[in-house]
């Protein structure tokens, strides 16, 4: 069997195990929502999997990356043959008819992503942070089948950040040993997965909001983001830039569904953003500081939010809130946690430490650096649309053109989320070890591929049909639907 | 509701776009399948400058990847244009009503901006995707279907020579360790499972080097290293490897007679001396010096 098709099969057991994940959750429906989480589950579950499992002692490699596909593909078609032979004694309720704009999205969605994975396949991985960061972790914990693995270890092996999270060496891991070796061209599949992923979560969460027609057509127009593909640096890449715009993007959008204070929202939303913020802390240390913005931007929102006027409202949302807010901040807090034992154990050889450096005196110190990276963000951001598309002008227009809804809860969070993740970078410039220009000239594009998603969904939030005018103070339990 | 009138526009529309361009479509598919791959890698030639033997490789290249979008995507185009045509009753409709619905979802205050957004988002969008493919179509003479290890993709010259004098020259289960003022990284990334072991100089680590040498990063020599730290790991090959002008020994670049012999080969030049100095010892001849 060729390695070709041994990595195809490691890729349908990654959404097999996803699919499996979305089931317990309750997300039974075959809709757009369902398999884009199911992608992308698949994707973090498999690599947090063995990630656990490594760290208790487990021996990774070909026996547990091909039974954990098995076992996935198996449970999959068990449900499937169990729903079939359910759906002949019941009589299903007929599903939402779906408008043509949907279908017409829907039809140039599947054409994007089939692009993005002939020609994320077209090219071996060939950039600096995909190999010198994550592929080379890939092969060693390919070779050496455990994260506790002494190369990892030693501060002179030859690897940039060796503090840097496991999630995508992992799941590159968990493909090189369905293939049997290391083929870092093939295992460059689960980058435009999680592109599909991305988009289908979106189109199937804004068209729960505001109507399939839309939901297609906000997906559409983030699948349609260049910076996020075709440019070399996006889903067509081994870079870690994408995947956490996806897991970046996927949290900011549940914990923006759950502040909808929706029926259909709730411990299942909360427990997802955990999930995928946990995941971001796992991709790239910037994960870190989105979990705080994330938390700063769900307080900021709650207390600002118009919603929000009457102490009874705020009281009122509190209370609903804090089971899945618990959820939330347990899933990450558990997972983190686990990936933080494992951190202190690595080198600290060319990390930047950005935390440990933030004191108030260098902050006003280094005060001056913002005359020039400001200006460079808001370049980068604006000016040089013909290279990274329009996003950045979308989200002023949209925030112009409906300033009254941004004074939502929801609306707020998205913004505060902004506002916060660029000015995480701005601090990130001012405590760097290093050379400002360089630093964050070389590197802000690539950061803003993060922030994408949440743009376009501040965008596709601002213009989406108006809601119903009174909001569901309440959510539903994890339901089956 | 959709109006019948603009429905039959639509579905002429629809014929005519999907007629001329399932033609075309399959007059490229016909020239993809009537010509061998030569014909079109003969045109690339033809079309780069002349004596310049880096951009002929391009070209070449160029008209072979061509030469399969004519072969392959030219008759999917192809078909989905005859699917189109053959379906365009059914199609027709949906275009039609998924405009309207854009329309309808656009409408209210500041229709104008919306509408336009959506219209420039698509156009950037497309702009973008034939931009992708061609950059694909000028990636596939580097890249075509070889991997990684075979390409060595975006390695300097200077990087990729020791990688394969290293490759062969050293056993997959050895421990190299390096001195060196080069960033080492694509040296371990392609020489694992030899794993690649090198002390940096603290005032190196944030620093991205420059192309040719453009910035020279501090680094320590073999013989500012203790023992202890260039046996820490238990290598079984000692590598001294600078290019940088502060490092460089030009009255050492000969003294590995093996990897002279390499280098001289490769680039077919019994007097070639390379500009940087490389030596490759094995760990027990360099303890007896």
């Amino acid at each position: 069997m060729s390695h070709v098709l041994r990595m195809a099969i490691g890729a349908i057991g990654l959404v097999a195990l996803g699919r499996c994940l979305t089931l317990l959750l309750g997300m039974k429906r075959d809709d757009a929502e369902s398999w884009g989480v199911s992608v992308v589950l698949g994707i973090l579950g498999t690599s947090w999997g063995l990630f656990l499992y490594s760290f208790v002692g487990g021996t990774l490699g070909a026996v547990v990356s091909w039974g954990l596909t098995i076992f996935s593909i198996t449970l999959v078609a068990v449900d499937y043959v169990r729903k079939t032979q359910n759906r002949k004694q019941e009589v299903q309720p007929r599903p939402d008819p779906p408008s043509e704009l949907a279908v017409v999205c829907t039809w140039i969605i599947g054409v994007l992503i089939v692009g993005a994975l002939v020609q994320s396949l077209l090219t071996p991985q060939r950039f600096w942070d995909e190999r010198a960061i994550f592929a080379i972790k890939a092969k060693v914990l390919w070779t050496e089948k455990t994260i506790h693995s002494p190369v990892l270890r030693n501060p002179d092996f030859v690897q940039y950040h060796p503090k840097y999270p496991l999630l995508i060496p992992l799941a590159e891991q968990h493909l090189y040993a369905h293939m049997g070796g290391v083929h870092d061209r093939w295992a460059k599949v689960i980058f435009p997965m999680m592109y599909a992923g991305l988009v289908l979560a979106f189109s199937g969460v804004l068209g729960r909001h505001f109507g399939r027609g839309w939901g297609a057509l906000g997906a559409l127009l983030l699948a349609l983001t260049p910076v996020l593909m075709p440019y070399e640096y996006g889903f067509l890449s081994g870079q870690a830039d994408a995947p956490m715009g996806c897991f970046h993007g996927m949290a900011v959008l549940y914990l923006w569904d759950l502040l909808t204070f929706r029926p259909e929202s709730g411990m299942r939303s909360g427990l997802l953003a955990g999930l995928f913020a946990a995941s971001a802390v796992f991709t790239k240390d910037e994960g870190i500081a989105f979990f705080m913005v994330h938390c700063a931007a769900v307080g900021l929102a709650l207390l600002l939010g118009r919603s929000q006027s009457s102490p009874r409202g705020l009281v009122s949302k509190l209370h609903v809130l804090a089971k899945p807010a618990a959820l939330f901040l347990g899933t990450v807090s558990l997972l983190a946690g686990v990936w933080f034992l494992h951190r202190r154990t690595l080198p600290d050889t060319t990390e930047m430490s950005y935390f440990g450096r933030v004191s108030v005196s260098l902050l006003i110190e280094r005060l001056p650096t913002l005359g020039w990276s400001i200006p460079h963000l808001l370049s980068r951001m604006l000016w040089e649309w013909r290279t990274w598309g329009i996003q950045w002008w979308l989200v002023l227009a949209a925030l112009v053109t409906e300033f009254r809804k941004c004074l939502q809860t929801s609306q707020q969070f998205l913004l505060w989320n902004l506002l916060g993740t660029v000015a995480a970078l701005l601090v990130a410039g001012m405590v760097a070890p290093a050379e400002l220009e360089e630093h964050l000239g070389g590197s802000t594009h690539r950061y803003l591929i993060q922030l994408v998603p949440v743009g376009i969904l501040f965008v596709a939030s601002q213009w989406g049909p108006m809601r119903p005018a009174t909001e569901n103070v309440g959510y539903g339990t994890v339901t089956a639907e | 509701m959709t109006s019948p009138p603009r429905i039959e526009r639509c579905q002429s529309i629809i014929a005519v776009v999907a007629v001329v361009t399932g033609v075309l479509l399959s007059l490229v598919t016909c020239v993809g399948w009537l010509f061998p791959v030569e014909v079109f890698q003969d045109w690339g030639f033809r079309q780069a400058p002349q004596n310049d033997p880096y951009a002929q490789f391009e070209f070449v290249g160029r008209g072979e990847a061509v030469w399969w979008m004519c072969c392959f995507l030219a008759p999917l185009g192809a078909a989905a244009c005859g699917f189109l045509f053959v379906k365009r009753v059914n199609v027709a409709p949906v275009v039609v009503g998924a405009i309207e619905e854009i329309a309808s979802l656009t409408s209210g205050r500041f229709s104008v901006v919306r509408r336009l957004a959506v219209l420039a988002v698509i156009l950037i969008g497309v702009v973008h995707l034939v931009g992708g493919v061609w950059q694909r179509v000028k990636d596939w003479p580097y890249y075509r279907l070889n991997s990684g290890e075979t390409v060595l993709p975006n390695v300097s010259e200077s990087n990729r020579e020791v990688i394969r004098y290293l490759q062969q020259s050293t056993p997959e289960e050895a421990t190299i360790f390096i001195a060196s003022d080069q960033k080492l990284y694509f040296l371990s990334y392609y020489l694992w499972p030899r794993k690649v072991v090198h002390r940096m100089h603290p005032d190196a680590e944030h620093l991205i080097p420059r192309a040719n040498q453009g910035r020279q990063l501090a680094a320590y020599r073999l013989n500012e290293l203790s023992e202890g730290v260039v046996l820490q790991g238990q290598p079984d090959f000692i590598v001294e490897y600078f290019e940088g002008p502060d490092f460089v020994e030009p009255e050492r670049h000969t003294e590995d007679a093996r990897w002279l012999h390499f280098t001289r080969e490769n680039h077919r030049d019994a007097n070639y001396t390379p500009p940087f100095l490389f030596t490759l010892t094995p760990t027990a001849e360099w303890k007896s010096r």
